[in-house]
């Protein structure tokens, strides 16, 4: 089993692939590349080529089990996205980037202590109810 | 060097003034805006939305309107803009004291530019990589799930197609774009959640599409970039997206009622967010509590916390504090500095006030002394740039003098004028001190006026026109020249016309050269020391010309043709033409031989010069004429120089001239006629003819012809040798030719 530390980081392409993996579980080239090309054209050979240099690096894991060979991330999201999350341009533009989140929840992260309070409130909202 | 020139722009003024306004206009914008909220509370989340985003859209619209009526108005809207704060504190204060300039506020300008450069900066990295996590890291979500949304989309009204896709990168869902927008959602979320917590977290993305809020987001931040300074502005950005989350939550509840199931969803991401990324706990989180608590219809959460509220009420006071003494101190100080004294006197009897109008007149006095002395400074730099100027010009000069010999007129004219001119212009300098200052005042005004126009002198476009005229001119000459050998006289008549109306127009172009040069003189001036008069100027120049330039070459026939001149018109036409004549290509680039002549005084000149400038020495005259001997023989300590030229037009071949110094006089003198095979004549030449001239005029009647000085003492005294001829018979035939020609040869001994 390769280093963890040694995993090299994903390419573009290979985050793709591994997005896929993450999203809909270990699946076969044929699988990833129907995902793949819903988003963008994409040849099979290059999804299939892709993902064979992705085991070599220990990116992917490959079960060889069954005919058609069935592929799985390696490393979970969660330990990936906090490898990219290193990169030094990533931090240093992360909060101006924040500013520009348009979405269902705010840039800062909530607290433990106010995920707890969350919690609390959504029990207690529950227990009114009834 | 460039920025303090843009700090004494009126735009950077301007820029300074409007920033130091923008500090209470955006205090008073905040607070126009917590007052609607106060009063709205009950209204709606999109009403306070549009009144936040409403008073954010005002700032820059304040800040440019402020900044166009600086520019525009100039003083009256500077003051009245400055005396509105500054009446709160000093009523007495008339409306009509003019605020002094504040020209320190101007250095704000590069400073907020910088500052807002930099924020710019930030913000399109972040906006690069927002938009780059539309490609990187996702994936297309499950197809059940894209049918759902554009369900959706048609119930929240959303016309522009929308993508849904699943992103590695996000932590929390979000809309990217607002013409192909894109709703990202984190891995895993749609699976986490209920089909129905999903939906609605999908409708609150949705509202935020319908709403534009994406576009709002960037307008904001560019205005946040532009007020970076201003609390104000990050408070009311605050507020705006605050009330944006609420107003989307608003859409969710309305679509979907089940507010405990959505607050869930919410708490449910939050939640999987903390989890996904260990990063050290945020001191405070989001508005999300606010959020869930107004979701399930608990009390109103306050919308700023009250001890923010607190700390940005003070940081507001401060801003509009620091505005206000902005605003006030250069009023204040230029009203106590420049208040008439009657009303200090008027204001208060106490001895101090009524020593004030002293102080202030001395003090008045000091500063139009600085400013008296600093025009003089001013004035002393503008002479010596002008001086620079000056000596540049005469370089120039220098450099077109040996460039058009022919032109050295005029050149030599307006050297000369210049160099009065810069003579004139130190004496104004000189005598600068210790006279009065208004006299000091005459004498500057005249200096920067000679330095203006000197320096339009030295922009060149006199020059240039000039040259464009000499060009025609010589255009003109050249075709003249060819209609001449063509024996076409209709045709040379009209070219003759051409060249006379090309040569007045030179003619007009370098009076009014002349005339500046001497306005400019007569300005700068001081009127005991008049001007030499520009004719005899001329004239000497003309007259050297003749004399000494090209004494040894002009025929008697162009001698006497040059001398019936008039005008300096057709001085310069003949000089022009005289040139041309002997130009082996003529308007083929630069005449050759009038190069190669020049070349050959300037040699004489560095080499030859004793008592007498070089051109005038013997081995001067023959250099000139000649050229360069190709071999000499030199004894320096008899002293004694043989030059041999191997052929020689118009003389011969083989030709010797010696040149020795028996009376030691320390110049070197021919002593003998040129030893060649063969006699010579000579020719007597009456002391108003040059020898040159003579010997010119004889070559060109077929005569082997060369100047010869008559007497070692007295070189005016010339004479021409005509020779050599190697038989008797061919010298008797050149004496019978010469008699004929109205010459008395004697045979040379």
């Amino acid at each position: 089993m390769t280093n963890p530390n040694e995993l090299p980081r994903p390419t573009d392409a290979e985050l793709e692939i591994l997005t896929v993996l993450w999203s809909r579980g270990p699946a076969t080239v044929r699988d990833v590349h129907s995902v793949i090309s819903r988003r963008r054209p994409a040849h099979y050979t290059t999804v299939l080529k892709l993902m064979q240099i992705m085991a070599d690096k220990g990116l992917v894991k490959r079960d060889e089990k069954q005919r058609a060979h069935i592929y799985s991330a390696s490393r979970p999201r969660e330990w990936t996205q906090r490898q990219l999350a290193g990169d030094l341009l990533e931090r240093a533009f992360a909060g101006s980037a924040s500013s520009l989140l348009v979405g269902a929840l705010a840039a800062r992260k909530a607290s433990a202590a106010e995920l707890a309070e969350l919690r609390k409130m959504l029990d207690e909202y529950e227990e009114d109810k009834r | 060097m460039t920025l303090d020139y843009w700090i004494a722009s009126p735009l950077a003024l301007a820029l300074g003034r409007a920033l130091a306004h923008f500090l209470w206009q955006g205090a008073l914008l905040a607070a126009a805006l917590r007052v609607a909220l106060f009063l709205g509370a009950e209204r709606s989340s999109r009403w306070r939305h549009r009144a936040a985003t409403a008073c954010l859209l005002a700032m820059p619209v304040a800040f440019g309107v402020t900044v166009a009526l600086l520019l525009a108005g100039g003083g009256s809207s500077v003051a009245s803009l400055t005396v509105a704060p500054r009446m709160v504190f000093d009523p007495a204060i008339s409306q009509d004291t003019p605020a002094a300039p504040v020209d320190w506020l101007a250095w704000l300008a590069p400073l907020w530019i910088a500052g807002v450069i930099l924020f710019y900066a930030f913000r399109l990295a972040g906006w690069v990589r927002v938009d780059r996590m539309r490609r990187r890291g996702v994936c297309a979500a499950p197809v059940e799930w894209q049918q759902r949304l554009r369900a959706l989309a048609g119930a929240v009204r959303v016309s522009q197609p929308v993508v849904l896709l699943e992103s590695c990168l996000a932590t929390v869902p979000q809309v990217i774009g607002y013409w192909r927008p894109v709703i990202l959602m984190p891995l895993g979320a749609l699976a986490g959640l209920s089909a129905e917590q999903v939906e609605a977290i999908l409708i609150h993305e949705l509202a935020h599409i319908r709403r534009a809020d994406y576009l709002v987001s960037l307008a904001q931040s560019l205005i946040e970039g532009l007020f970076f300074f201003h609390p104000a502005v990050w408070w009311i950005g605050a507020v705006v997206r605050a009330e944006r989350e609420y107003a989307c939550d608003d859409d969710v509840i309305a679509l979907r009622p089940n507010a405990r199931t959505y607050a869930a969803a919410l708490t449910t991401l939050e939640q999987s967010r903390w989890l996904a990324i260990q990063a050290a706990a945020a001191a405070n989180g989001g508005n999300l509590i606010g959020r869930v608590r107004r979701l399930l219809g608990e009390s109103a959460p306050a919308r700023v916390p009250s001890t923010r509220a607190s700390a940005l009420a003070g940081a507001l006071v401060l801003v509009a504090g620091v505005a206000i003494v902005l605003m006030a101190w250069p009023a204040a100080r230029s009203f106590a500095q420049a208040a008439p004294p009657a009303e200090a006197a008027a204001d208060k009897q106490s001895p101090a006030t009524e020593a004030e109008p002293a102080v202030r007149n001395i003090e008045e006095l000091e500063k139009r002394l600085a400013n008296k002395q600093k025009e003089i400074q001013e004035a002393e730099q503008s002479v010596a740039k002008a001086q620079e100027l000056l000596q540049r010009n005469s370089a120039q000069l220098d450099l077109s003098m040996q460039n058009a010999g022919g032109h050295t007129h005029e050149m030599a004219q307006v050297e000369e004028q210049l160099r009065q001119a810069e003579d004139a212009l130190k004496q104004v300098k000189g005598s600068q001190v210790g006279r009065s200052q208004e006299m000091l005042q005459q004498q500057e005004r005249a200096l920067q006026q000679a330095a203006n126009q000197v320096q339009e002198l030295a922009n060149g476009k006199l020059d240039e026109a000039l040259r464009t005229q000499q060009q025609r001119l010589a255009r003109a000459d050249m075709a003249l020249h060819q209609a001449w050998a063509a024996n076409g006289e209709k045709s040379m008549a009209d070219i003759e016309k051409q060249l006379q109306q090309a040569r007045n127009q030179l003619e007009r172009l370098s009076e009014s050269w002349s005339q500046q040069g001497d306005s400019e003189l007569a300005q700068a001036q001081p009127p005991e020391a008049p001007r030499p008069q520009t004719a005899t100027e001329s004239e000497s120049v003309y007259q050297k010309w003749l004399n000494e330039d090209i004494a040894y070459i002009i025929t008697a026939e162009e001698r006497r043709a040059f001398l019936a001149v008039k005008t300096d018109a057709d001085r310069d036409q003949f000089i022009e033409r005289f040139w041309r004549r002997r130009d082996p290509a003529p308007g083929n680039g630069a005449n050759v031989f009038k190069q190669e002549y020049y070349r050959r005084i300037a040699y004489a000149n560095q080499h030859f010069a004793s008592s007498v400038p070089g051109w005038k020495t013997d081995r001067g005259r023959i250099y000139i004429i000649y050229g360069p001997p190709d071999e000499i023989d030199d004894h320096p300590n008899v002293p004694r120089q043989l030059w041999r030229y191997t052929q020689v037009s118009g003389l011969g071949d083989d030709v010797e001239i010696e040149f020795t110094d028996p009376g030691k006089t320390g110049e070197l003198r021919m002593t003998a006629p040129p030893a060649s095979h063969g006699s010579y004549w000579q020719v007597m030449v009456s002391v108003s003819d040059a020898a040159g001239s003579v010997a010119r005029s004889l070559q060109a009647q077929g005569f082997p012809a060369i100047p010869y000085p008559v007497r070692a003492d007295r070189p005016s005294l010339t004479q021409v040798l005509v020779g050599p001829y190697p038989d008797e018979a061919s010298f008797a035939k050149a004496k019978a030719a010469l008699e004929a020609a109205g010459f008395h040869p004697v045979r040379a001994q």
